[in-house]
């Protein structure tokens, strides 16, 4: 399980705090999924890096029984200085996988081919997205949490990311930040529609899309 | 659960080391070399223009040891202080993984400017050694004691500036004129024995001067009077490390990685 309680995070600026989430708290067990929804500034990659533990609430408490992924989103996780194979090595080592397994995984996954041996800075989004999605699949996670990665693939890395996620993973439990309807209902058990950094959670996907679409 | 964690860091640790290398030196295998050739070759042509300047003697001494125990822990602060600004948010990306932290990045910082230079010190003195260009330390274990404190203190001042310089932009444009100014006051050049009396109080505040003291007396034996407190050393290195972790254990809390 997964307990976020009362997490406020403040962030300092040129005038004064900026409260960017404001005293959140849900609860998430093992194989459930839970859609963030809000608009871009809402506060759902804050919540999502402060859930992760990469940063420190300024207030509230998070508690993780599980394994959660890394953040996945389009920066962060990955270093741009170094190539795939040499992102591949160090997560694998940090996490204590065995190199040549998850190497084979993201080879596959991944379908980049020569260019696991080039620096990531050389890397389209969608490529980078494919690494690192296909990295987190590697390692195995309780629960994977997806800060809108997946969107900026192409048709067949949704198909399949969607195929590892929902199909042979149903059992992980996943937060994901989505602007897509669909995937929210079809796929999600709730819902926590985020604006201007507060949080209020729904279990009926039909009026929590309703009210995110009339923010 | 301790040997756990302990095993964790260390993991991580290693990699971070991993990851440096292949950043700093590429993939290939000569781009390790470079660790150890690099400084040889800022000391070698240090050592040349030293020779055409001003002769091979300075004060009586060799000059060779002489700038090698000045030169080499001066490159280690460079390296360690130097690249300590802003490496917490050069290395956000890596804070995504829960398990790598501002104090992983720092210790792997440590330990591979470390290891680094001692190789580097190494190398260089089995070359000048075999070349004749320097003899075997009259006390050993009192220049490793020197050298000891020299990366203590360093490693003290890195926690201190890697902290700082995310809290301040100010920290880098200072560090820059602190860093040259403070080469003729460290100790690294001048044996507190060539300044006179009245000054040499306020030279032996600076306390990496003590640990260059410890150095050139290790190897040169007790030929000439140096000057040196192993316990103003200590504690300054202690203080600055002491201090410079617990800023670095708030960092994360003011990091922005978004």
């Amino acid at each position: 399980m997964i307990e976020v309680k009362g997490v406020t995070k403040d962030y300092p600026t040129e005038h004064g705090a900026h409260r960017a989430i404001d005293n959140v708290s849900f609860t998430l067990a093992r194989g459930e999924k839970i859609a963030l929804l809000g608009l871009n500034g809402a506060g759902k990659s804050t919540l999502i890096r402060v859930m992760c533990g990469v940063e420190l609430p300024t207030k509230g408490t998070v508690k993780r029984e599980m394994s959660l992924s890394w953040p996945l989103a389009l920066g962060g996780g990955i270093h741009s200085n170094l190539t795939g194979n040499d992102n591949i090595r160090f997560i694998a080592r940090i996490y204590n996988r065995p190199f040549d397994e998850v190497r084979a995984f993201v080879e596959d996954f991944a379908e980049l081919g020569k260019f696991l041996s080039e620096q990531v800075k050389t890397y389209s989004s969608g490529m980078r997205a494919r690494l690192a999605f296909g990295l987190s699949l590697a390692i195995d996670f309780d629960c994977y949490v997806v800060d809108e990665v997946i969107s900026v693939g192409d048709q067949r890395f949704h198909r399949r990311s969607n195929e590892e996620l929902f199909e042979k993973r149903k059992d992980r439990a996943l937060v994901m930040a989505s602007h897509d309807a669909w995937v929210v209902k079809e796929r999600c058990s709730k819902a926590l529609v985020l604006h201007r950094g507060r949080g209020k959670l729904f279990e009926d996907l039909d009026l929590a899309l309703d009210i995110y679409r009339d923010l | 659960m301790l040997l756990d964690t302990l095993r964790l860091q260390g993991r991580v640790t290693g990699a971070l080391i991993v990851r440096e290398l292949h950043t700093r030196y590429g993939r290939d295998n000569l781009g390790f070399l470079w660790l150890m050739i690099e400084p040889l070759i800022f000391a070698a042509g240090v050592l040349f223009m030293w020779r055409v300047l001003r002769g091979a003697y300075d004060h009586d001494l060799p000059l060779i040891p002489l700038t090698l125990f000045g030169y080499l822990p001066l490159l280690l602060i460079r390296h360690m202080a130097g690249h300590a600004i802003y490496s917490v948010r050069d290395n956000g990306s890596l804070l995504y993984h829960r398990q790598v932290t501002v104090l992983s990045i720092y210790f792997s910082r440590v330990a591979f400017e470390t290891a680094g230079n001692i190789l580097a010190f190494a190398f260089a003195f089995i070359v000048l050694y075999v070349t004749g260009e320097m003899d075997w330390p009259k006390n050993m274990p009192l220049l490793y004691l020197g050298y000891f404190y020299l990366v203590w203190y360093t490693a003290g001042v890195t926690a201190v500036l890697m902290a700082l310089s995310e809290r301040s932009e100010l920290v880098e444009k200072l560090w820059g004129p602190y860093s040259y100014l403070t080469i003729p006051l460290s100790g690294a050049y001048i044996m507190a024995l060539w300044v006179p009396p009245p000054w040499r109080e306020w030279y032996l505040l600076m306390p990496s001067v003590h640990a260059y003291e410890m150095m050139r007396s290790g190897y040169f034996g007790d030929i000439l009077p140096v000057f040196w407190s192993q316990a103003y050393v200590a504690f300054w290195s202690a203080g600055l490390t002491l201090l410079g972790l617990w800023l670095l254990r708030d960092t994360q809390r003011h990091l922005a990685l978004g």
